[in-house]
Formats: structure tokens, C-alpha cells, sequence
């Protein structure tokens, strides 16, 4: 008889601490139809898969070499995540107050911009920081990008609720000597990312973004402007496109470009679209009057954009979600896939896709939900 | 990692060494306590006279009941927050003798702040039996307690704190009563500077900065009796200070310079009459109780975090309500009715520099009727209650509330108890009519209710006595600011919150001058269909402790408490690791009347303590407190 009490009392206790444990079933879906007529098929694909616990507010993740580098935001600090061991560890300590926002590398430096203290922290591979660059020419320095001659810093110049945003401008500094050279105007406002492809510096300005009921809107154009580095890294050949907007609407904010051949993807920041740049006229084939929509939504939207070369995913942050396009005809391919484990909203971020022997497999940060997940396709 | 700790336990830290009679056997300081109005709940009652000479918070003599679980945000004076039963800190009531002085706003009252100087004890009403205290109460009520001097004469005393962290303390205190009236007028200031090394979760050890405070309270109690049959209490109590906000740790500079104000003024009044009214075997009971209060609070903060623009944020809070009620007793049967009306009026204005200026000017009415029956025996007793909670104002909705419980004692040494409520919080003020960009309140929402269900056996012995009870709230429409976009952060109902567990407790006088105590509490507390912890409520927590009367002159006094890991975010991710306290007291009295007091807590001096993210808890720290006391009969 005490014996049975004995077990009945361990049993309960146990249950009361531990039923219902998570039994970790990965989601998966099926092949889906081709939608475009000389497209591929949507691939088969498993996940999400949880991977890595980040720290909180992850801002974006970039692939160097294999590995993610993740910017937490609101740790101070950037994470490493080896796909093939799962390992996962703090690569640098920035120190409090930094803010990270984004970063950049070479085969050198890894630079990263600190938005709250205004500073550019240079590492080295080890993580271990060289030097932090403060200049008055910083003001809510966000995006970042290097290139053989000059490290490009996007200054967003947030001025709060009211003021909005400055003009937004570009802060080149000397690759040699990390000495500042000057400042570029933008040609829109909030100029959040900064991308290298092919040699090309490309800017995202963003626009002015205001708030209304639904949450963000845009209030001011976007635009993507495409840099060429000239003799004078001042002086450097611009081409823009811009995505003008009359009046407050939820429309444009353009955010950082994912390419596949010879266009780039644009998804926007305020509403659930994506828009398609062709890099040879640089002109808009899918703009605002004819943008690739991902889904029906009143309120305010978030989207990052990545591709793996040969197909566009793109992650909606307030529906935790992740929609792939077929850059063979521009249409959404197949269903949206859940990126996120709960019914709370988790803050499906930035994204990198990365080609692997069998498949792709595409790596979220959810920013609310503080952590990486893995959806593989086939 | 969910480190189980809870069970690391060792001695119990007494709040209070200086027994009213020292020769006499030490008790514990924790009493279980029945109260007429719900008999059969699981009601405790801790005292805390002590805890401002121990440089404690009144909040932390409640880590002595199990049930009950602190978040602190920083080092003494600075917010500390209870739950109970898994409820979060908004789902609880704190009342002063009776009148709710938690206000429906903010994140919940904060314990950490007050200089309620004439505060003796802690009534802690947890899971059903917090029906009495009504809307508001949906996992667990605390009523605070003043109390004046029982016998003709007076006495009077004053204590000074001086310790780590620069603080330093002054509490005074004067009482005198003859044969048919008392009076009680204390007062206490205490002021740090707070900053404390911590070690954050990096493994880097910085400084946190801006925990000063300055804080001071004025309390009177009153007490006189009307008649032979009858008597009136007043409680009046003035608190105020200032002190810093710290942002997060990782974020300190940035607000360096913001601060908190606030001050409160609460009147309560309250009179009892016995046998007011006899009609053959039956006897009625009647009181009335009056209470008004208000408070404001001024949040400043010169350089924001994004946009480096300034930040004021203001509020005031009025309140007032009246009760009156009756209680008739005929044999066995006992019956209560009880009508409580009040209202509450509350302004709230964020401004500054580049700020969208928002406003909340806001009221709510309240009508409640309750009313009671219990029929008791020498082995048994069962009772149930309806109460109706009728809301008008800003928003207008009712609740009915019914309770039942019994006990049951089959012998002297053994009781069993049992019992069920539904409880009901409706949504604060801020939940409902926040309006600030970013984050915001919903006029939708829909009021918290849950069933409260508890039940467990008390056994007590002449050494010893022990007690357990299972617990389940069943909780719908929980309301938590949620974010529901990558920029709006936005008061949501979520469709259910279950939390339950096992509350167990003992105490052991092992020589007439030694005692231990011990409680464990488990609690698993789930979002419905999810399997993750809510954040800041730990699976495991506990406390064992003794107080040793060694002499007439010296006491010692040693506890571990603590807590095994919290979830951090809502995903279970985050973790905070767990930890454990080691606090510790010597008190000498080397000649009548004078006590010295050397206190001192987290001795092992863990410097990577948090309860909230990027909320670091201070290390070891040492009080010296000195109380000189005088007494006149």
C-alpha cells in the first residue's frame, strides 16, 4: 500500500512537472505545382526546424563562408551558427549600448554598424574588435557594405515620432585606413540597407515611415539607387529607381534586394508586395502598379527577401510566414509555408537561402520568438 | 536548461526576531489563518514589521509562503512584483485593512517601494479563497495589515539602517492606547544609491546604474471602542519618493537619467458592531467601511531610446469606495451579505519633444453584491457564495462569481480543505486605452475569469505542523500586451492559461528555541496547448529556514531561498538560470530595550541573479540596523 502511494505521488508529481512534453514532429509539405511554363516545380520541404536559440531582437543574419553570422540587436552582440555541426556561439561581444543593426564582411574585417551609439565596430574573423569608429558624420548609422576602396555606412537620421526622418545619407570611409572620406546624399529618405553585388554598392531607402491605426505607412518615396565606385569615391555613378508614393499609403518601402540573374527582388516594409528591378534598364518590370502580391492584408506588413540563385523567398513577418516566387515568370509558387511553432506571433525576419547538395535550405531568424529555424527544401 | 534548485534549500530567515514576549517559544511568523468569510481558503499570514531594519522589501517576507513567487527588477527600493499560484502580477489585488489600494493600471502594484511603516503583517488570500476581495483578485489577493498597541500604555521606538549600496534608513514609531482607544503613528524614510556590480549573460561584469531611491511614508491607525458591542478603525497613510528607472542592462546609458515619482495618500475607515441586531436565536453583525485614495506618477526620461528625444509620462489615480455589510449566525448556520459600491477615475498623459501626445482620461464604477452561507460543525463545514460585480463607466459589464468550499476535520491533528471560485479581473485601464504609437491598448478585450480550485490536508502536531494543496487555475481570456505586428505592441486576450501545482509547507519547533520552516511550491503554468512555461514563473521554488533564540540577548537567523530557471519570453527560449540565496541575522539586545542587527543576504554573492531579461539582482550585501525602544504602562 505504500509502496502504491509512493508511485501514485511520484507519478502525479512527475506529470504536474513534465506531461505534455514537446513530442518535436518537423512540419512538412508536399510538391507543389509549377506556375510559371518554363518553371520548376515547388519543391517538397520540411521544417520549420528550431536550430538555434539567437538572444533577443535579431535585426538580420548574413552567410560568410558557410556560416550565419546573426546581429542581436538588443544583446550587443553577434552570433555564430555553423549549419553542418549545429554549433552555435557568441562570435563578439560589441559592448552595452551599441544597438547592433547590420553588418558586412571581406576577407579581412567584419564591420558592423551600431545604431544607439553611432559607432562602426571593425572585428577581425576571430571576433575579436580592432577598432570602433565614431565620426560626426554618423546618425543612426544602419546599413553597412565594403568593398576593395571603401566601407559605405547608411545613416538613417531618425529624429522621433514627430520629426520622422532626415534626408538620409551615406558615410564613406576609407577601406585602408578606416579614415572618414565624406558623406553622399540619398535620394530618398531612411536609406536602411546597404548591399554589394557584382562590384555595385545598391541602397535601399526605405522612405519615411509614419504610423496609423494598422501600424506602419509609408508617408515618403522609396527608391533603390545602384552605385558605381568612380575615380572620386564621393563621386560615385548613380542610377535610381524610384517608388513614389502621393500620399501616406502602405505601399513601396523597399528594403534590402535579393538577386537572381540579371533582376532584383524588392520586398516592401509596409505592405505585403514585392517588386521586381531589372538591373539592365534599371527599371521597375514589376512596380508599384504591377507588384507581385503575396497576400491580402489591411494592416501594415514586414518582409526580408533572399534567394538561393534560382528561386526568391520571402519572409512576412506579421504572418510568420515564408512565400516563395518563381523569378522565371514572377509568380508566387505554391502555398505560404509556417515558419513559426505558435499561435503568439514570433517575427518570421531576415533570411538567408543556401544551396546544399540536396535541396536548399532556407535559415529564418524569428526576432520576437528570439530564435533560428531551418525550413529545407528538397 | 531548467536547473531544479527548488529543493537546495536550507534555513529559514525570520522577518521578525523580537517576539512581543522573547522569553517565550519562537514561532515561525507564518500562520495559516481562517478567515469568517471563506473559511475553508488557503489564507497565510506573514509578518514584516522587520524587513525595512533587515534592508528588505515588504515583498520579500512573502517568499515565506509557498504559492507565492517575486519578479525584482533591481536592488532594494527598486519594483518587485508577486504572483501567485501562476497568476501574473496583475492578477492579484493588495489592499490596506481591507480597501484595494491596487490601482488598474501599470504592470501590476509594486511591493518593492513602499515605506508602509505601520505595515505588521501580510495577509496572503491565495487562489479561491481571494473571492472575498473581488473583481481583481483572479489568482490571489494581499491584504496588508496595520495594527496598534492591544494593552494600556505606550511605547515607542526608533531603528536606523545603514548598509550596502550607501543605504541608509530611519524608521520611528509611537504608540499609546488606555482601556478604550489606541493610536499608532509611524513613519519611515530610507534612501541608496542602489548601483551594484553584476555580471551579465555574456560572463562580463559591469555596473548597474541609476537604482537610487528616496522614498518616506507616514502612516496613523486608530483604533476606538464605540460601545460595549462595538468598535472603529481608521488607517491613514501618506508614501511618496523618487527614484531611478534603469533601462535595461545592456542599454544603461541610455537611461541614465530617467526617473519615477510618485506619491500616495489612502484614508480608510471602518467600523464593526456585534450583535447589532437580535431576533430570537438569531444574531446579526454589521460594519461599514469608507475608503478614499489617490495617487500620481511622473516618469521622465530625457533622452529616450530611439529618436533621443524626451519623455514624460504622467498619471493620477482616484479612487473611493464604501461597504456595507452584515452577518447573522442562528446554530450552525452563518450567513453574509455585503453590498460594496466605489469609483475610480484615472488621467494618464504622455508628452514630450517630438511625442505624439496621448491621453487616458477614464472612469469605472462599481456595484458589487456578495453574499455567503456556511453551516459548520464540530467536523465539518461547507459554504457557498455568489458574488455580482456590476462595472459601469468607460465600459459596462457584470460578473457573477459563484464559490463554494468545506473543511473538514475528522480529529484534532488533521484538516482537509476545499475549494471553488470563479474569479474575474477586468481589464485595466491602460490595457484597455493605451494609445501610444507603438504600443497599445484594446477597448475590445474581454474581462479575465477562471475557475480557482484548490484542495489539501493540514496536519499539526505539538512540535510540528505541515500542510499541502493542489492547485488549478482555469484561466480564459488572460490579457498580456502582445506584439501583433513588427511595430505595434497591442493589450491581446490569449484563449486560455492553465496553471497548476503543489504547495507544501512545514514547520518544526525542534527545541522551544529553535525552529525550522520549509515550503516548496510546484507550479506548471501553460498557455492552453502550449507546452512552454509563462515567463517569469518558475517550476520549482523554495525556502527552508530556522531561527535560533540562542539567549535572552541573541538571536541568529539563516535562510536559503530560491527558484529553479525561468522562461524569459513566451517561446521558451530565453532562459534565466536559476538561483539560490543565502541570508543570514545576528541580533543582539545588550541591554533593554536596544536591539543590534548585522543582516545579510545573498552572502555566496551570486552576481548573475536576473528575474527579468536584462535585469540583474545585486550581489552580497550587509545592514547594520539599530533599534532603540521604550515602553510606558
Amino acid at each position: 500500500m505504500r509502496a502504491f502511494s509512493t508511485i501514485t505521488w511520484a507519478l502525479f508529481l512527475f506529470c504536474v512537472g513534465a506531461c505534455g512534453a514537446d513530442t518535436a514532429v518537423v512540419p512538412s509539405g508536399k510538391e507543389s505545382p509549377a506556375v510559371c511554363p518554363a518553371g520548376a516545380v515547388g519543391a517538397a520541404w520540411t521544417g520549420p526546424k528550431k536550430v538555434a536559440i539567437t538572444g533577443p531582437a535579431v535585426n538580420v543574419l548574413h552567410e560568410m563562408n558557410g556560416e550565419l553570422f546573426i546581429v542581436v540587436s538588443q544583446d550587443n552582440t553577434i552570433i555564430r551558427y555553423d549549419p553542418k555541426t549545429g554549433k552555435k556561439s557568441v562570435f563578439a561581444d560589441l559592448g552595452n549600448e551599441r544597438g547592433p543593426y547590420d553588418l558586412a564582411f571581406d576577407d579581412e574585417y567584419i564591420f558592423v554598424t551600431n545604431y544607439l551609439s553611432e559607432t562602426l565596430s571593425i572585428l577581425d574573423l576571430d571576433g575579436k574588435i580592432v577598432q570602433e569608429i565614431s565620426s560626426p558624420s554618423f546618425d543612426g548609422p544602419s546599413g553597412v557594405a565594403v568593398t576593395d576602396r571603401a566601407v559605405y555606412v547608411s545613416n538613417i537620421e531618425y529624429l522621433g515620432t514627430v520629426d520622422g526622418y532626415g534626408a538620409g545619407h551615406i558615410t564613406v570611409i576609407d577601406r585602408a585606413d578606416f579614415s572618414v572620406v565624406g558623406d553622399i546624399a540619398t535620394a530618398a529618405k531612411n536609406p536602411q540597407f546597404l548591399t554589394v553585388h557584382n562590384g555595385d554598392i545598391f541602397v535601399s531607402d526605405t522612405g519615411e515611415l509614419s504610423f496609423d491605426d494598422l501600424g506602419a505607412v509609408a508617408s515618403s518615396d522609396g527608391a533603390i539607387e545602384r552605385w558605381t565606385e568612380g575615380e572620386n569615391l564621393l563621386q560615385p555613378t548613380k542610377a535610381t529607381a524610384m517608388l513614389p508614393i502621393e500620399t501616406p499609403a502602405r505601399r513601396a518601402s523597399p528594403g534590402r534586394p535579393a538577386f537572381v540573374g540579371n533582376k532584383a527582388y524588392v520586398a516592401s516594409a509596409s505592405a505585403p508586395e514585392v517588386y521586381v528591378l531589372e538591373l539592365g534598364s534599371f527599371e521597375w518590370s514589376r512596380g508599384l502598379e504591377d507588384p507581385i502580391v503575396l497576400y491580402a492584408s489591411d494592416r501594415d506588413a514586414l518582409h526580408h527577401i533572399a534567394s538561393d540563385g534560382t528561386m526568391v523567398y520571402v519572409s512576412a513577418f506579421n504572418e510568420d510566414s515564408i512565400w516563395r516566387i518563381d523569378p522565371s515568370c514572377d509568380r508566387v509558387l505554391g502555398e505560404p509555408i509556417d515558419a513559426g511553432f505558435d499561435d503568439l506571433l514570433e517575427g518570421a525576419h531576415s533570411l538567408v537561402a543556401m544551396k546544399t547538395e540536396a535541396g536548399t535550405n532556407v535559415y529564418v531568424a524569428l526576432s520576437l520568438a528570439n530564435s533560428l529555424i531551418r525550413i529545407t527544401f528538397e | 536548461m531548467r536547473t531544479f534548485i527548488g529543493l537546495i534549500l536550507a534555513i529559514h530567515v525570520p522577518l521578525s526576531i523580537q517576539a512581543e514576549e522573547p522569553e517565550a517559544t519562537i514561532t515561525t511568523h507564518v500562520r495559516p489563518l481562517p478567515d469568517a468569510r471563506v473559511p475553508s481558503g488557503f489564507i497565510t499570514e506573514v509578518d514584516v514589521q522587520d524587513t525595512f531594519l533587515d534592508g528588505q522589501s515588504m515583498a520579500d517576507g512573502l517568499t515565506r509562503i509557498p504559492g507565492v513567487s517575486l519578479q525584482r527588477q533591481s536592488s532594494l527600493g527598486q519594483p518587485v512584483f508577486a504572483r501567485i499560484r501562476g497568476g501574473n502580477p496583475r492578477q492579484m489585488t493588495v489592499s490596506l485593512d481591507g480597501y484595494e489600494i491596487s490601482a488598474p493600471f501599470g504592470a501590476g502594484f509594486d511591493l518593492g517601494g513602499l515605506a508602509f511603516s505601520g505595515i505588521d503583517q501580510v495577509r496572503v488570500y491565495r487562489g479561491a479563497a481571494a473571492i472575498v476581495q473581488g473583481a481583481g483578485a483572479l489568482t490571489g489577493a494581499l491584504d496588508l495589515r496595520s495594527s496598534t498597541r492591544k494593552s494600556p500604555g505606550s511605547n515607542t521606538s526608533a531603528g536606523i539602517l545603514l548598509g550596502s549600496f550607501d543605504t541608509a534608513g530611519l524608521a520611528v514609531s509611537g504608540q499609546m492606547a488606555d482601556q478604550i482607544s489606541s493610536v499608532r503613528v509611524s513613519g519611515q524614510a530610507r534612501e541608496s544609491a542602489g548601483d551594484f556590480d553584476f555580471i551579465d549573460a555574456q560572463g562580463v561584469q559591469h555596473t548597474r546604474i541609476n537604482n537610487e531611491h528616496r522614498r518616506a511614508g507616514v502612516m496613523v491607525t486608530g483604533e476606538r471602542r464605540l460601545s460595549a458591542t462595538a468598535n472603529g478603525r481608521l488607517t491613514a497613510l501618506w508614501d511618496g519618493g523618487l527614484r531611478g528607472a534603469p533601462g535595461p542592462s545592456e542599454f544603461q546609458e541610455q537611461l541614465s537619467a530617467a526617473t519615477i515619482e510618485d506619491e500616495r495618500a489612502v484614508v480608510t475607515a471602518r467600523t464593526n458592531q456585534r450583535n447589532s441586531l437580535e431576533v430570537g436565536s438569531i444574531g446579526v453583525d454589521t460594519h461599514q467601511q469608507l475608503g478614499a485614495q489617490w495617487r500620481s506618477m511622473t516618469y521622465t526620461n530625457p533622452s529616450s531610446l530611439l529618436g533621443n528625444t524626451p519623455l514624460v509620462n504622467t498619471s493620477n489615480y482616484s479612487g473611493f469606495s464604501g461597504i456595507i455589510g452584515a452577518a447573522a449566525f442562528s446554530g450552525q448556520w452563518s450567513t453574509r451579505v455585503q453590498y460594496e459600491g466605489g469609483r475610480d477615475v484615472y488621467q494618464a498623459a504622455d508628452a514630450g519633444a517630438g511625442v505624439v501626445p496621448s491621453t487616458i482620461n477614464a472612469d469605472r464604477t462599481q456595484n458589487v453584491f456578495a453574499g455567503s452561507a456556511e453551516y459548520a460543525t464540530e467536523l465539518w463545514s461547507v459554504m457557498a457564495g455568489v458574488r455580482t460585480e456590476i462595472m459601469g463607466g468607460s465600459r459596462d459589464e457584470y460578473a457573477v462569481l459563484p464559490s463554494v468550499g468545506a473543511t473538514w476535520s475528522p480529529s484534532r491533528w488533521i484538516s482537509l480543505r476545499s475549494n471553488l471560485a470563479r474569479t474575474y479581473r477586468p481589464p485595466d485601464f491602460d490595457e484597455l486605452y493605451l494609445d501610444l504609437e507603438t504600443l497599445r491598448g484594446n477597448p475590445t478585450l474581454n474581462s479575465e475569469r477562471a475557475w480557482a480550485a484548490d484542495i489539501g490536508p493540514e496536519l499539526s502536531f505539538s512540535k510540528w505542523r505541515a500542510g499541502a494543496a493542489y492547485f488549478e487555475n482555469r484561466m480564459e481570456s488572460v490579457i498580456l500586451f502582445l506584439p501583433v505586428s513588427s511595430t505595434v505592441i497591442e493589450a491581446t486576450n490569449l484563449s486560455g492559461v492553465t496553471s497548476r501545482g503543489l504547495e507544501t509547507w512545514a514547520v518544526f519547533d525542534v527545541v522551544s528555541a529553535v525552529s525550522l520552516a520549509a515550503n516548496y511550491t510546484l507550479t506548471r503554468a501553460k498557455r492552453d496547448g502550449d507546452d512552454d512555461q509563462l515567463p517569469h514563473q518558475p517550476v520549482h521554488e523554495g525556502r527552508l529556514g530556522a531561527q535560533v533564540h540562542a539567549a535572552s540577548w541573541l538571536d541568529f537567523s539563516g535562510d536559503v531561498h530560491g527558484h529553479s530557471a525561468t522562461n524569459l519570453d513566451n517561446f521558451g527560449n530565453l532562459v534565466a538560470p536559476g538561483w539560490v540565496s543565502l541570508d543570514a541575522g545576528v541580533y543582539v539586545r545588550p541591554g533593554s530595550g536596544v536591539r543590534i542587527g548585522v543582516s545579510a543576504q545573498n552572502i555566496l554573492n551570486n552576481l548573475s541573479r536576473i528575474d527579468g531579461l536584462q535585469q540583474p539582482l545585486p550581489g552580497r550585501s550587509v545592514y547594520l540596523s539599530i533599534q532603540i525602544e521604550s515602553e510606558r504602562l
